[in-house]
């Protein structure tokens, strides 16, 4: 069986990392139950992919789930092919020593882009490039999608994606409209963000304040990227949070 | 006499104008045979201007680089034969400041943002505020008829955009997505349609163009 969660541990972590500004305490605690609510997401697919694998009916997984047979069909139906991915990303699970992974996923001054908010909701994730419709084939579901712009075509991408970060664009732009749709947070404007973010494996995307965040060390020995702030701004810290 | 354009142009631009869609939708977008697309479809592979992908349950074509060049070198010359370039660029210079209004009331109708920057929901709760939303995309959706019929009259391939823009306002009604849903009618998909068919037509890169 699994080791239930050191929430005692994760808490002095962070109190640790962060010991005088409760803000950024609450921050960090935002930042990583963003990442754990996605960690509990991909435990369920793994486990209704087993179960549809195993020929087992949507009546009965949405029971098990505590949910209708129409709800657990349209919430998991397009994520079940998705079950190595899943799989993968449960042992990485395991394997990790949680206290150690707050330490690192807390690091102040993490901020690695910030550009315009333009769809609310803080969510963490894997960097995928994308220059042209060439890279789509990469795209795996729960990426953060980083690209200069996007055009029709792309919009199919935010259906699986975990966030968008834009270099061009606004709060009114196509993309952003679309990104509200699909109820995934995006940050438009942030320049540079392509160059910036291209040697970090996961960041969190803020996309109530515009941050883009490191969640573990840039993944080659470069020097770290300048801090892009273009939009320096005044954001009140209640809206942070919401 | 409006223009009408060869079938492979059509189902190539289909492509381009969905994104990423299947063989059916690309019959479906200019209405022609499934056994027609299909052709096309299967030459445009061979050429490497089409690439085939899956995502999760969905499966479909989205253009190549090489395709979006000859996509835009299609046009070009189409647009060159029968000389409605000046037509079209007069076009999209009025359709812009349309398009700044449209995203506007489209931002407007998913939510509310404060002074302070925050963003809220719109829960429609407020049928005033939507009311007026809806009056200003119909008031949009008089002024995009005009240039519908300017374009359809010289360029064939540019029909419908206009009653599906309308068919969408008046379906709104009951259903609140057809405004700015990520379903293929609504609102917002069709103008966003057609600002990629400007664009496309035009051969304006879009990376080089300030929002939106």
């Amino acid at each position: 069986m699994v080791r239930q969660v050191p929430l005692g541990d994760v808490i002095a972590a962070i109190e640790r990392a962060h010991p005088d500004r409760c803000l950024d305490r609450l921050a960090a605690g935002v930042m990583l139950a963003a990442q754990w609510l996605r960690l509990a997401d991909q435990l369920l697919d793994c486990f209704v992919d087993q179960a549809r694998h195993a020929g087992l009916s949507w009546t009965e997984v949405g029971t098990r789930l505590g949910i209708s047979r129409q709800a657990a069909q349209k919430r998991f139906s397009t994520r079940v092919d998705n079950r190595h991915l899943a799989t993968a990303r449960l042992r990485g699970v395991e394997s990790c020593e949680f206290a150690q992974r707050t330490e690192e996923s807390v690091t102040p001054d993490a901020s690695i882009v910030t550009g315009i908010p333009a769809s609310r909701g803080v969510v963490a994730g894997p960097v995928r490039l994308i220059s042209g419709v060439d890279d789509f084939g990469a795209v795996e579901p729960g990426d953060v999608i980083v690209c200069r712009t996007t055009d029709p075509s792309w919009t199919v991408l935010f259906g699986l994606a975990a966030a968008v970060v834009t270099e061009i664009g606004g709060i009114l732009s196509h993309a952003a409209i679309v990104a509200r749709e699909y109820g995934i947070p995006a940050v438009v404007a942030a320049e540079g963000a392509m160059e910036a973010l291209a040697n970090h494996r996961n960041i969190s995307v803020d996309g109530t304040t515009g941050f883009v965040r490191a969640l573990a060390p840039p993944t080659v020995d470069a020097a770290p990227s300048g801090v892009v702030t273009r939009h320096e701004r005044q954001v009140p810290d209640d809206a942070r949070f919401m | 006499m409006t223009h009408v354009s060869c079938s492979s142009l059509l189902a190539l631009h289909a492509i381009r104008l969905g994104g990423f869609v299947d063989t059916q939708a690309v019959a479906g977008r200019y209405r022609m045979s499934l056994g027609l697309a299909e052709s096309h479809v299967q030459d445009f592979r061979e050429r490497g201007w089409i690439s085939h992908f899956r995502f999760a349950t969905d499966a479909g074509w989205s253009l190549t680089a090489s395709g979006r060049r000859e996509n835009e070198r299609l046009l070009a010359d189409e647009l060159a034969e029968c000389g409605a370039k000046a037509l079209v660029e007069n076009v999209y210079r009025t359709f812009l400041p349309l398009n700044t209004r449209l995203v506007q009331a489209c931002t407007a109708w998913q939510m509310t943002i404060l002074p302070d920057g925050s963003m809220h929901d719109n829960d429609h709760d407020d049928a005033e505020r939507d009311f007026r939303i809806l009056s200003e995309l119909q008031s949009l959706a008089n002024e995009l008829a005009p240039l519908a019929t300017q374009l359809t009259e010289r360029l064939a391939r540019f029909s419908g955009y206009d009653t599906r823009f309308t068919a969408a306002l008046a379906q709104a009604a009951d259903n609140l997505d057809m405004i700015t849903g990520t379903t293929h009618g609504s609102a917002h998909r069709v103008w966003f349609e057609l600002h990629e068919d400007l664009i496309a037509t035009l051969g304006i890169d879009r990376t080089l163009i300030s929002p939106p």
